[in-house]
């Protein structure tokens, strides 16, 4: 349903803004989406297994940042794309153990991580951001890029093998259907005897992970390093799982759903940019977006249920 | 004392408090000083209030939580620095009308939602934080406007008294009051174990509405003494005590799951954190680090409270097999 | 009379008047619960000043029945009259209103307030209180006196007391409802002796006030002791009811069952006596499963089954536990051939199998498919390199739904979509599918109807036979007799007798249930 929603979404589009449809916007909007897409993997995963990942911001802002100033102090890329995502993971590592082993709440353990990170990272620049990000990751997220034969951008040719790969993960895999377990019924989980504390720090490990090369990504998106960069992905990711059609409850749903969500949170972000509203409207109808989907297909049961 | 008695959950983070007032002192010899008293009270009001606000959310269980809190509060400030001033009502039974009215406004919202429509609570708080963020920013973009004067009065002292010190004793005094009823043992019920207070014939969703109705009354009052304070407006403000007030929740011993705790604790737990800002500000700490601190502070503040609720519920799980 | 008298004088079911009005009238109640039909056409009435007993089965809507009365749930269609008016019950507030207090079989108190909140809870409006303080604490000392607990520290927290003291504290709260009808749903179940004849007495002289009682029991000594009539409920049917003096045991069991329960007999009398026991799989020495309570020894041997009985609350539970490495004991250990189990880990490598009691919050994964629910415990031997080998996986739960005989459309239905007795199979097939040495079953028939329940037996007599060792805790003293080579039966947190096979009946467990201590029903006889 969702996926169909994205279509007729295009055609919406299409004829509220004239000259839409163009080859470069429906780049662009493939551009945006695979931004999104990338980043909300973490969210997806992570409100299947019954939490959320409200670090996910703070964790782009960081890669962003590292990346220009590594590449800019003289590392070579590679050398510090492996570091950036090694500590990216450890940090999602972290969080999944916090939420587990010391059963923490999660959505507070990483608003306090996200936090936290915000703040080693002011601490760490003093304000100042200043680096150099290298011409091919530039080329990767533009809407002209090309991908060797492929008439499309790097970052999209990305989202789709990292699509392919969680899609894969998700039906295919042990710790695939260990999440799905653990999401469904913890207690039950636990006595089934899935490894819970592996499942749950895999996971977080994994949405920090892809959190920090949608941040590397973003580096060459804007040219200059922003902490900040990732802030707009708090809603949107959670926009693009709960658009998508993934239960809230957890157990259910997956990536598919989240694919066809990024596209269609970010059409509308498009449509609203074209429609005149700034980001603070866009930020008022995504909250009312938001409630109104989970008010329809997301309820809990009433109390009496439960009896 | 036996209300202090009655509430054990409190005592660590009371001790902590005493700790920490020692430590400003010694940090600085002007934190003693009663001309100063005014300043930290009505800096330490905000975060004690939107505290107070958290709890009665958070108690409420299920999930409970009020992510507008702050947000709501920055609301408070723009609408009056850039909407009532502006269009001339400025006298005081505009104003704390104003703020009243969306307080309980926001309550209902989210009371609503959450109660009636079940969405789940950091959901629908989530929305609503965008949307108050969204609305601020609409209403005024940037840091300006005037507050009226009998406002910002009311952040000095008069006759020795701090304005914002009567403002706390009557918060404190009217949730004592509102203790006594049956308010509380219905909330901590619903709280605790919504079926067991459904089967009993409580009113569930009246309970939580009530209980996000004073959580949204109390961020607006919590935005009306920022107000106070700024003098002016400044859309930025109010979005930090969002995570203030659940960190000050997590410390002062309110269960996160709700069926446990009270003010007390949290009111406590916010005083505590403005003091340890005001020591970092003292020793000349970077701002930047503060924020460290906060993460840190908060995830300290979670691993104990988890703890506790682990070793109490092995305690209680003993008696039932 | 005869068995075959009786029913031949009632003829067909029709339920039997009592004169003048009745309190309580439902007729022709329906409820479906999406595909399942969970009250069919079921009736009762309940005249006032009666004790009114409600038997079925699992699956029999008994605690439907009760739902709907007491507000929670409502009734798709029939009538219910309430003193020849009719009734809707909307909630269980409005329910109290009308003056039906119901006891559920869930133990709803809640440990983090005291003893008076917890009485008192429910009775306030939403803010306003029902009474001052003083006249509160009178009024709770005064219903928690006739329950027998008028000494307690009434400012207690609730989570300091026995799961027993609990229940009653339960009870407390409900009688101090104005109350016209008393529903007590298996409310007794952890309830000592001494206490539950106070509270049958209690009972009694509510009776005698002219207000009712409607209780839900499986415990036919209950019943004998107490009901005016029982209304037999069988399959969302009512099926009869009858007046005191014309019911006996074995009356009622068949009215609750009919050719099932001789399907069920079958499937366990396939069972025979085990030959010599060997070398035990599973060891226990010097186990105290409560501080200060007195340590036993227990050994579980291959192929057989070991029944553990009790009590509700009296220490059984945790010794499954223990056993399964989900507890730590309070003294002694537990040894698995040479390995100790200290923890579930350790239960699964040395190949323990736990089955928990309650399937809705500790089973089933409810959103997920058949399949994924029967294989979620032995994903890592149907992997290479984490990598799942797809058909291995599908040929394992089919060759376990198929042992099992689940009953279902396809592999990939949702858990959800099975019936109770079927969802039981599957998680019982999931435990199976990891191969396992010893099982560890909490109540495993509990709420499952008697078609899946003799399937179960069978199952499980077919598990011992071929060498796997069974502990199998249950509720249902004729299960208990069926099933088990013998029967560790607890009482307050010790075991207070093993049963073997030989002097294995209702009585001896009932005996050892209460510590051998008689039951002043016993004495006086019939009221």
């Amino acid at each position: 349903m969702p996926l169909g929603l994205a279509i007729a979404l295009f055609f919406v589009i299409n004829v509220l803004i004239p000259g839409y449809a163009n080859l470069n916007s429906l780049l662009s909007l493939l551009l945006l989406s695979s931004l999104l897409g990338i980043a909300a993997v973490g969210q997806t995963l992570t409100i299947v297994i019954g939490g959320f990942d409200l670090s996910i911001p703070a964790v782009i802002g960081l890669c962003n940042v590292l990346f220009s100033l590594l590449y800019g102090a003289g590392w070579s890329a590679l050398a510090a794309i492996i570091f950036i995502l090694a500590l990216a993971t450890l940090i999602g590592l972290a969080n999944g153990f916090a939420c587990r082993y010391l059963q923490l709440n999660p959505l507070v353990v990483t608003l306090a991580s996200g936090s936290t990170i915000f703040g080693a990272i002011w601490a760490g620049t003093h304000g100042e951001v200043a680096g150099s990000v290298p011409d091919w990751l530039v080329t990767m997220v533009s809407v002209i890029g090309k991908t060797g034969p492929i008439p499309l951008p790097g970052a999209v040719v990305l989202w789709v093998v990292v699509s392919a790969a969680i899609l894969f993960l998700e039906q295919r895999t042990v710790l695939g259907r260990w999440i799905f377990a653990a999401g469904a019924n913890p207690r039950a989980a636990e006595l089934a005897r899935v490894p819970m504390l592996f499942v749950w720090m895999s996971v977080y490990g994994l949405s920090a992970f892809l959190a920090g090369v949608a941040g590397i990504l973003l580096a060459g998106f804007s040219g200059a390093a922003d902490p900040t960069v990732g802030a707009a992905y708090l809603f949107t990711t959670v926009a693009a799982v709960v658009v998508g059609g993934t239960p809230l409850t957890g157990g259910r749903g997956g990536y598919g759903r989240t694919i066809a969500g990024s596209l269609v949170v970010t059409e509308l972000s498009t449509l609203l940019v074209g429609l005149g509203l700034d980001q603070a409207a866009q930020q008022i109808f995504l909250g009312f977006l938001i409630v109104a989907l989970v008010a329809l297909y997301g309820r809990e049961p009433h109390v009496s249920m439960r009896v | 004392m036996d209300w202090i008695t009655g509430r054990r959950y409190a005592w660590p983070i009371l001790v902590a408090l005493v700790i920490f007032a020692i430590l400003n002192a010694a940090a600085s010899p002007a934190f003693t000083d009663s001309g100063n008293w005014n300043g930290m009270l009505i800096g330490a009001a905000p975060f004690i209030i939107t505290a107070m606000a958290q709890t009665a959310v958070v108690m409420s269980g299920d999930g409970g939580v009020d992510l507008s809190v702050g947000p709501l509060a920055g609301l408070v400030n723009a609408l009056i620095a850039s909407v009532l001033v502006p269009h001339g009502w400025t006298d005081p039974f505009s104003i704390v009308g104003a703020t009243l009215l969306v307080g309980v406004a926001s309550g209902l919202l989210n009371g609503i939602m959450v109660a009636v429509v079940r969405v789940q609570p950091i959901i629908a708080t989530l929305g609503t934080y965008l949307a108050y963020q969204g609305i601020t920013l609409e209403m005024m973009p940037m840091a300006g406007g005037q507050a009226p004067d009998w406002l910002v009065s009311l952040a000095n002292s008069r006759g020795g008294i701090p304005g914002v010190l009567v403002l706390l004793v009557a918060l404190g005094i009217a949730w004592l009051a509102f203790e006594r009823t049956a308010f509380r043992r219905n909330l901590l019920a619903v709280g605790g174990d919504a079926r067991a207070a459904y089967a009993s014939g409580v009113n569930v969703a009246a309970v939580r509405i009530i209980a996000y109705v004073i959580g949204g009354i109390l961020a607006a009052i919590a935005g009306l003494v920022f107000t106070a304070a700024l003098g002016s407006g400044d859309p930025r403000v109010g979005v930090p005590y969002t995570l203030s007030s659940i960190a000050a929740v997590a410390l002062g011993g309110v269960a996160l799951s709700g069926g446990r705790g009270g003010m007390l604790g949290s009111a406590a737990a916010g005083a505590l954190l403005f003091l340890i800002q005001t020591l970092f500000t003292l020793a000349q700490v970077s701002i930047f680090y503060i924020q460290i601190m906060y993460g840190v502070i908060l995830f300290l503040a979670l691993t104990l409270n988890a703890a506790g609720e682990r070793a109490r519920r092995a305690r209680m799980g003993e008696q039932t097999a | 009379m005869s068995l075959q008298a009786t029913k031949d004088q009632l003829g067909e079911t029709r339920p039997h008047a009592a004169p003048g009005r009745p309190l309580l009238e439902a007729k022709d109640i329906r409820r479906t619960f999406g595909e399942t039909i969970a009250l069919d056409s079921c009736s009762l009435s309940v005249a006032p000043g009666e004790i009114h007993a409600v038997v079925g089965e699992n699956g029999s809507g008994k605690s439907t029945l009760i739902k709907i009365l007491s507000g929670i749930v409502s009734a798709e269609s029939g009538r219910l009259e309430w003193n020849g008016e009719p009734f809707q019950v909307s909630s269980p507030r409005a329910a109290q209103a009308a003056g039906i207090a119901t006891v559920f079989q869930e133990t709803l108190i809640l440990p983090e307030m005291s003893v008076r909140d917890n009485v008192m809870l429910g009775l306030d409006g939403v803010v306003r209180r029902k009474t001052n303080p003083a006249r509160e604490a009178e009024l709770v000392r005064e219903s928690l006196a006739i329950v027998g607990m008028g000494g307690l520290d009434i400012e207690k927290l609730a989570g300091a007391l026995s799961l027993a003291s609990r229940q009653l504290i339960g009870v407390a709260r409900s009688l101090l409802r104005p109350w016209r009808l008393l529903i007590l749903d298996e409310s007794t179940s952890a309830i000592d002796i001494e206490d539950r004849d106070r509270l049958f007495e209690a009972l009694r002289n509510f009776r005698g006030e002219g207000r009712s009682i409607l209780f839900v029991s499986h415990r036919m000594d209950e019943i004998d002791s107490l009901a005016d009539r029982a209304t037999v409920l069988r399959s969302g049917r009512s099926v009869a009811t009858l007046e005191r003096g014309f019911f006996s045991s074995e009356m009622l069991l068949e009215l609750m069952s009919s050719r099932e329960r001789s399907r069920v007999e079958k499937g366990a009398r396939v069972y025979q006596t085990r030959g010599a026991r060997v070398e035990p799989l599973v060891t226990v020495r010097g186990l105290s499963v409560r501080k200060g309570r007195p340590a036993f020894d227990f050994d579980l041997y291959a192929g057989e089954i070991v029944g553990v009985g009790g009590l509700e609350g009296h220490g059984q539970v945790a010794f499954l536990e223990c056993v399964a490495g989900s507890r730590r004991p309070a003294a002694g250990a537990v040894h698995a051939r040479d390995a100790q189990i200290r923890s579930e880990r350790d239960a699964a490598r040395s190949k323990i199998a736990f089955l928990p009691r309650d399937r809705k919050t500790e089973g089933i994964l409810a959103p997920l498919s058949i399949l994924d629910n029967v294989t979620v415990s032995s994903l890592n031997n149907l992997a290479r390199w984490g990598v799942l080998r797809w058909g291995d996986r599908n040929q394992l739960a089919d060759q376990v739904c198929r042992d099992m005989k689940v009953k279902m459309a396809d592999l990939r239905s949702p858990i959800a979509s099975l019936s109770g007795g079927n969802q039981q199979k599957a998680l019982l097939g999931r435990l199976i599918a990891t191969k396992p040495r010893a099982l560890v079953l909490n109540d495993p028939m509990r709420g499952v109807d008697l078609g899946a329940k003799g399937e179960l037996y069978e199952v499980l007599v077919n598990l011992a036979a071929s060498g796997v060792a069974i502990l199998l805790l249950s509720t249902e003293l004729i299960e208990l007799c069926l099933l088990c080579d013998r029967v560790a039966v607890f009482h307050d947190h010790a075991i207070s007798a093993v049963i073997e096979q030989d002097s294995l009946d209702e009585r001896s467990l009932i005996d050892a249930m209460f510590a051998h201590r008689k039951s002043s029903i016993d004495e006086i006889g019939s009221p």
